[in-house]
């Protein structure tokens, strides 16, 4: 099975937060959404760095896939944040909008887990939108990147800098 | 962990979405936990009426991302929160 296809997901989400009369639990959801698109990406690309795109039905690319988890991609994105990240192998000439991307899919993240056990929380419908709009933002800014900064954001959430 | 005053905070916040744009009425933030159970620090904007559709896309994300990465340069060491909430329009009687 090919691995989800985020813009799926945001479709998803663009569905769940369309609606005028969207409840909580569908904001929620489409915040949920639009952070697992995000993530699913970034999976994605990840797993095609080191097993290939055409491996994508093999159990070997399922195993680097789920190798990744939501706190290690957060804690990446985390040490992302500022303009300098310190003691990371980052290209000479920085990670560019993959800087952007990272500090988005983090933020994405910590929205998320407010949506979904957060229960003293208030969503709009416009903050769902945003939402999405934001993590498609981020997929591009990623794709705009140089395949050298791509891949130094790939190998430094697959492997652990020590 | 260095954590900058509200004050300061919000003025990064005003000159964040000041530099992009965005029109807003006002900028609040407030003690959030986040996803490790640490200390993290909501910054909500408040938006004009209607002026949710307008930054939809880049405006909005790049918005999330330079306020994220000034906070850090300043040395905040909570994770900000970023929040819209557009104001709703007054009814005229």
């Amino acid at each position: 099975m090919p691995p989800p296809d985020p813009e799926h997901l945001f479709e998803q989400a663009d569905a769940l937060a369309a609606g005028q009369e969207a409840r909580q639990a569908d904001l929620r959801r489409a915040i949920s959404a639009a952070y697992y698109g995000l993530f699913h990406f970034t999976l994605t690309a990840a797993t095609d760095l080191v097993v290939g795109a055409d491996g994508r039905s093999s159990a070997r690319y399922s195993l680097v896939y789920r190798s990744v988890d939501h706190s290690r991609l957060r804690t990446l994105c985390s040490q992302l944040s500022g303009t300098k990240p310190q003691n990371l192998p980052l290209p000479s000439i920085g990670l560019g909008s993959i800087a952007d991307f990272a500090r988005i899919a983090g933020h994405l993240y910590e929205l998320r887990n407010l949506a979904d056990y957060d229960p003293s929380r208030n969503f709009t419908s416009d903050e769902a939108k945003l939402a999405i709009s934001d993590a498609r933002q981020a997929i591009t800014w990623f794709q705009g990147g140089t395949k050298e900064q791509q891949e130094a954001f790939l190998t430094l959430l697959l492997f652990k800098s020590r | 962990m260095t954590t900058l005053t509200n004050e300061k905070i919000i003025e990064i916040a005003k000159d964040v979405a000041t530099a992009n744009n965005i029109n807003f009425a006002s900028v609040v933030t407030a003690p959030a936990i986040d996803s490790a159970g640490s200390e993290a620090v909501e910054i909500k904007f408040l938006l004009t009426p209607g002026s949710s559709q307008a930054i939809m896309g880049e405006t909005s994300a790049r918005t999330v991302s330079q306020l994220i990465q000034k906070l850090a340069d300043a040395g905040e060491g909570r994770f900000p929160i970023v929040r819209y909430e557009e104001q709703v329009a007054s009814s005229r009687s």
